[in-house]
């Protein structure tokens, strides 16, 4: 019988009528067991009138709409939906080298398979940040950069022989994400969206969402923003020219522009000199990642349940 | 014995058990003619202790109450602006904190928890910002409903612990000035303004007390019920404050009824505007991820969640989970708090570590009070200096034991970068804090003390409902106060003689005082 039906309201409502007549017609009297019926009735009246108008109450209100849910029964939900702990195709390779990269972090040439495609000047780089190798379950932001091929420190962009003094110290200071160095003079928004995420996924322990884009020269990251929205949070352009701003859906991801004088767009604007851009948007951006985090429980959990 | 605990419930049952018994021995023993008094009384008796049996067990579900100062009607009274007054430490090292939250934009001031997580007073959690979800209860309800109900510091320690979370400042606010009058979160028409309270004055007033992260990026909120409704409207309403929002078995369209009163005074298009169900098909959606969870024997929820889901278009992100059975209760909620708050982190920037600790920000306190909260000038509680234990006991009355009273972290760092400053801003270190000899320390405590005893009787200018009556204009002032308040006998004296009474002040200057009536003497 349904705890908010009708059958149950009525079948309470006539049994605190007839207790309340039970009790009324069975109070006179002195025997011995008076007393004892005469308490029986008030017990029983006032535990079926309190009943009925909770009945009532619950019926409106549909607080419990079942007897499990009043007894707090229900709590045998389905054990959670958790994505197992990542493996992914370097974990071997880089395990042989967490040491290292335990303390500085590590930068290698990436070379996945269908790279010939992309239409790059040279192999991808990544810096894999120190907490990589320490937070095992943990899944990281990414943050893509890309250049031109000619590009260097004068144009905002990195010197490929000394691209550790650009990376950040990615200590416990700041937080950790997951760098890929582009260098190309066509960037394929294919690539950039779907293709590179896709292999990134496989090899490294990347999170699913709160990437940032900063291109040198060039609006990828508005692009990228506008393709893959739910993957790419923030887009940094590092120019000498003024950008358009995103559009209007877009305004609620964050846009940098590093350029050489305000020009007056909605998105948010430094200056800074030419040396000086990347690592500002490296600052920026990592203000604004999510954590490093273990995949994410997706399902109830059973409060009461040993975890 | 607090009103929630089983004792208390074993207590009412054993007792309206007795009195059952000695009605029905009593009942035909006394026949004189003051039998039918012992009757009557007997009856009565029956009837309260079978009704405080049930109003036990229902609190029992719901921790609405768990204090009987509380249940007397009191007012939970906040600590000292700056000050936090530790309720609970966990084993993990976090912590269950009462705060103030002095609301100069609403008018409004009143107590609120938070909970701190591990680390927090650690030295790198010196340095550290952390995000920041505001969870708000349902209606009737009180932050109780996370902090006791749910246990929400043992959720949000696993999940922290398991790597899920990152380290988050969750704060619980209240939301209604008692529990018979539902806010709805919304700022009412020649009402109370929540809406701006819970938005404006929360944020200021926490981003003030503790280390957290000022910017939208890093705050999202969340509620159950009506605070779900609350929670996905504020963040529709604000999408520049918060950067996901949570509803746990919410509603999605304004009420008004006898609990609300008229908030909307026939304003249909403020109503409109207060319903996310209008807003997400009637106008330009904010790109807000919003994540909605529901039992699906909660047939009102579930049909609200599924027309907010089907309404819902990009670049709005909408996360759902239903749970089997459970209806609208807390069972439910406790089973969707660890995925709520895993989908919190994905959402929220990470914790900012800062090379240096935070800077030194001014804690708002009630400047001239606006519209929607006019100076209430009811005179203060009688003078007569209360112990300083006192006040500890009375904030022992929102729940559980106070244990410590301290000062607000971001008092005791003298200066630093802040959490969001731009790059290319140029960050201005605070001025040096002042050193306050320590009488004068002591004495202006009591007289915060003393301003705070007398801002909990400005209570509201709504309508009168039962229970609130008008109070004495204020000096210069045609505009008509409403106060739950009990009188003293000065307030007595100044109501029949139709002008306020003198209150005591903070300061001698005859400045205003917090409630905005300008104020002159000393207790």
């Amino acid at each position: 019988m349904s705890l908010t039906g009708l059958p149950l309201l009525v079948l309470s409502a006539v049994a605190s009528l007839g207790a309340l007549a039970g009790t009324v017609w069975f109070w006179r009297g002195t025997a011995w067991w008076r007393p004892i019926s005469r308490t029986a009735g008030v017990l029983a009246c006032e535990a079926l009138i309190l009943f009925t108008a909770g009945l009532v109450v619950n019926r409106s209100l549909e607080i419990f709409p079942s007897w499990s849910a009043l007894f707090n029964r229900h709590h045998a939900a389905p054990p959670p939906t958790v994505v197992a702990d990542p493996t992914t195709r370097l974990d071997v390779w880089l395990h042989a080298r967490a040491v290292e990269g335990a303390r500085n972090g590590l930068v290698f040439e990436w070379r996945p398979g269908g790279v010939g495609s992309w239409h790059l000047a040279a192999a991808p780089v990544i810096y894999v940040p120190p907490r990589y190798f320490t937070a095992t379950a943990a899944r990281f932001p990414v943050v893509v950069v890309v250049a031109p091929t000619r590009a260097g420190p004068a144009q905002g962009a990195w010197d490929p022989r000394k691209i550790n003094q650009v990376v950040p110290h990615a200590d416990a200071e700041v937080n950790p994400a997951v760098l890929v160095f582009l260098r190309t003079d066509h960037p394929d928004e294919t690539v950039l969206t779907e293709v590179l995420p896709g292999q990134l996924d496989e090899d490294l322990r990347t999170a699913a969402r709160g990437w940032a884009v900063v291109g040198v020269g060039a609006d990828a990251g508005f692009t990228a923003l506008a393709r893959d929205p739910l993957r790419f949070w923030f887009a940094v352009a590092i120019d000498g020219a003024p950008r358009p701003a995103p559009p209007d859906e877009l305004a609620w991801q964050a846009t940098l522009s590093i350029i050489e004088r305000p020009p007056g767009h909605g998105s948010v604007q430094v200056v800074a000199r030419p040396e000086d851009r990347l690592p500002a948007a490296f600052q920026w951006v990592y203000r604004q990642l999510p954590a490093p985090l273990a995949a994410p429980l997706t399902g109830p959990v059973d409060p009461n349940a040993p975890r | 014995m607090p009103p929630n605990s089983l004792g208390a419930q074993v207590t009412a049952i054993v007792l309206a058990v007795v009195i059952a018994v000695d009605t029905a021995l009593v009942w035909y023993r006394v026949r004189r003619w003051w039998g039918w008094l012992v009757r009557g009384t007997a009856v009565l008796l029956c009837v309260a202790t079978a009704l405080g049996a049930a109003a036990i067990w229902v609190n029992r579900q719901m921790d609405l109450f768990t204090t009987w100062s509380e249940v007397a009607g009191h007012r939970p009274l906040a600590p000292v602006t700056g000050q936090t007054t530790v309720d609970e430490k966990l084993p993990s090292g976090s912590q269950i904190v009462t705060f103030n939250v002095p609301g100069p934009a609403s008018g409004i001031s009143l107590a609120a928890k938070a909970y701190l997580p591990p680390g927090y007073d650690s030295p790198q959690g010196r340095r550290t910002h952390y995000p920041v979800v505001e969870a708000l209860a349902g209606f009737p309800g009180t932050p109780n409903l996370w902090v006791v109900s749910l246990h929400i510091g043992d959720v949000l320690d696993h999940e922290i612990a398991a790597g899920r979370m990152a380290p988050a400042v969750v704060v619980f606010p209240l939301q209604d000035f008692d529990q018979t009058t539902d806010s709805e979160c919304v700022d009412a028409v020649d009402g109370a303004r929540f809406d701006t309270f819970l938005t404006r004055d929360v944020q200021a007033a926490v981003v003030a007390q503790f280390r957290v992260r000022s910017d939208r990026a890093g705050w999202g909120i969340m509620g159950a019920s009506t605070g779900g409704f609350c929670a996905v409207n504020l963040a529709m309403r604000h999408p520049d404050l918060y950067a996901a929002a949570g509803s746990l078995s919410g509603y999605f369209t304004a009420i008004t009824d006898h609990t609300t009163g008229d908030l909307y005074k026939g304003n249909l298009r403020l109503r409109d505007e207060n319903s996310p169900l209008w807003r997400v098909t009637h106008l330009p959606v904010p790109a807000l991820p919003v994540f909605l969870s529901v039992a699906s024997d909660d047939r009102g929820g579930y049909q609200q969640l599924q027309a907010f889901q089907a309404a819902a278009r990009p670049p709005m992100q909408v996360s759902t989970l239903v749970v089997p059975s459970g209806g609208h209760t807390g069972g439910v909620w406790r089973m969707v708090l660890p995925a709520l708050f895993d989908w919190f982190a994905g959402w929220l920037a990470a914790p900012q570590i800062s090379p240096v600790p935070g800077p030194v920000k001014p804690i708002p306190t009630h400047g001239p009070v606006k519209q929607g909260m006019l100076p209430n000038c009811e005179p203060a509680p009688s003078c007569t200096s209360k112990p300083d234990g006192a006040r500890t006991a009375r904030s022992g009355s929102l729940e559980r034991t106070q244990a410590l009273i301290r000062t607000s972290p971001a008092l005791l760092e003298p200066d630093g970068i802040g959490p969001s400053q731009p790059t290319n801003e140029r960050v201005v270190p605070g001025p040096p804090s002042e050193v306050v000899p320590r009488a004068l320390r002591r004495s202006s405590s009591r007289e915060r003390r003393r301003t705070r005893a007398r801002r909990d009787w400005c209570i509201r200018r709504t309508p009168p409902t039962a229970g609130y009556r008008r109070a004495p204009t204020c000096p210069g002032s045609s505009r008509t106060c409403w106060t739950s308040g009990r009188r003293t006998r000065r307030s007595r004296r100044a109501w029949s003689s139709g002008r306020p009474a003198t209150t005591s002040t903070s300061s001698t200057t005859g400045r205003r005082s917090p409630t905005g009536c300008r104020t002159t003497g000393t207790c």
